[in-house]
């Protein structure tokens, strides 16, 4: 009975969430051109946690539509754009860096007009670049701008991670070496489970490139953002471990969010490889030693500090799988 | 007493489980360093410093991995040491080998 209910829960959430989707979309009107260009907005907010989740998510999938309907010119509006946070902006960049890896004819462009900090944030992480408009690429000098960094693969990180957290960096975390080991995790993660099947729309082309990473030092936090864009962990998990997650669903989780965090608490698996299944749990060491870890896949969110682990499901899905650590920093710049 | 540095020996950026994963994976630091240990009755210390850090599928793969190659638990308690500044690598890499 209850879970007749549960699942009547569900799915009238999954209504209510399309409904939201296309009241947003209503909003803005029909598709605005500049030239040969379609105008898509970023919301004020980039952030894929809060209130701006749903806008931020649609965005991202009115682009993707937008290319599936043959378009092939896009103007990115970061004009409204206030504020990015990592976790968002990642997603961005991996879907549009996956759209040219699929489509090399796409041609995205970004409108002029943003302001300071979020065009030098641009131009660090290589959006403008990766529109070919270098003219707009003025050497970023804001402190919370200058230490964004990116990198993406495919297999483990291993020598890449490099290029994202510096030598200066690990002499000033102790646990630094818990990042990476979370690191070699989710790409790890990518590689094997994230991608057992296409998903639905455009293809990622999870050959050229499966994983992408930021890292960000900002208010003498290090955060290191690891993002795929596979079919998502409570899709892979009944795929690879279906005991597991037989397991916790007689332990009444249900929801996205209810499967990553038991997951996270790794109940043993009774298959043949249970010596398997470790990623997850070995995710949360940072958090163990005064840092945090956030998961997101597809409606699901995870929050952990210390022993502490916060479970909220969003309507609108992610589509795929970012992975958020932060530590905070020691020691001088 | 023979020290096995895996900073230097091996790798400062130890990678997955399997080379499938990419470079410097467990299977091959058991292959290439851990398995030829037990040709010979010597004493050997594992030194975890110096690397970036471990994901739990390399040194699941490199240690637990060892009794799946068929080396008895007393064999491999009894050649190998451990030595590193993280005491949790060293408890994380006991309970893999007690749990294989």
């Amino acid at each position: 009975m209850i879970n007749r209910i549960r699942t009547r829960h569900r799915y009238r959430s999954m209504f209510y969430a399309a409904q939201a989707e296309k009241k947003i979309l209503a909003l803005w009107g029909g598709p605005k051109r500049q030239g040969n260009f379609l105008l898509i907005a970023f919301p004020k907010e980039i952030s894929i946690s809060g209130r701006f989740r749903g806008e931020t998510l649609t965005v991202i999938e009115r682009i993707k539509e937008c290319i599936l309907s043959g378009e092939r010119k896009i103007l990115l509006d970061f004009s409204m754009t206030k504020k990015i946070i990592a976790s968002a902006m990642i997603a961005i960049y991996a879907e549009l860096n996956n759209i040219k890896n699929v489509y090399p004819d796409v041609c995205f462009r970004c409108r002029k007009k943003t302001c300071n900090k979020i065009r030098q944030v641009l131009t660090q992480i290589g959006i403008y670049k990766m529109c070919g408009q270098k003219c707009f690429t003025k050497k970023p000098t804001r402190s919370d701008v200058v230490h964004w960094r990116v990198c993406m693969g495919v297999g483990v990180i291993c020598e890449q991670i490099d290029k994202v957290i510096s030598e200066n960096e690990i002499s000033r975390v102790s646990q630094v070496g818990d990042i990476y080991g979370g690191c070699i995790e989710a790409t790890k993660n990518a590689l094997r489970h994230a991608y057992p099947e296409q998903r639905m729309g455009i293809p990622v082309a999870h050959d050229v490139s499966g994983w992408w990473c930021f890292s960000q030092v900002k208010d003498n936090n290090l955060t290191v953002v690891v993002c795929d864009l596979g079919v998502s962990i409570p899709r892979t998990l009944p795929l690879n471990f279906p005991d597991v997650l037989a397991k916790l669903k007689s332990l009444g989780a249900n929801t996205d969010a209810d499967i990553i965090a038991g997951a996270l608490k790794r109940p043993r698996s009774s298959s043949g490889e249970s010596y398997r299944g470790n990623g997850l749990p070995k995710m949360m060491e940072v958090a163990s030693v005064g840092g945090s870890l956030i998961i997101y896949s597809r409606r699901g969110t995870v929050n952990v500090f210390g022993s502490d682990i916060r479970a909220e499901n969003y309507r609108n899905p992610l589509r795929g799988t970012i992975i958020s650590w932060s530590l905070p920093l020691g020691g001088k710049e | 007493m023979k020290t096995i540095s895996i900073a230097k020996d091996f790798s400062v950026y130890p990678g997955g489980r399997t080379p499938e994963d990419g470079p410097h994976s467990g299977r091959e630091f058991r292959e290439q360093l851990l398995i030829p240990i037990f040709d010979g009755n010597e004493r050997v210390v594992i030194n975890f410093d110096g690397v970036r850090g471990y994901g739990s599928s390399f040194l699941e793969e490199a240690f637990g991995g060892l009794v799946r190659c068929g080396i008895a638990k007393e064999k491999i308690w009894g050649q190998l040491d451990f030595c590193s500044s993280k005491d949790s690598i060293i408890s994380e890499v006991k309970r893999y080998i007690n749990e294989a």
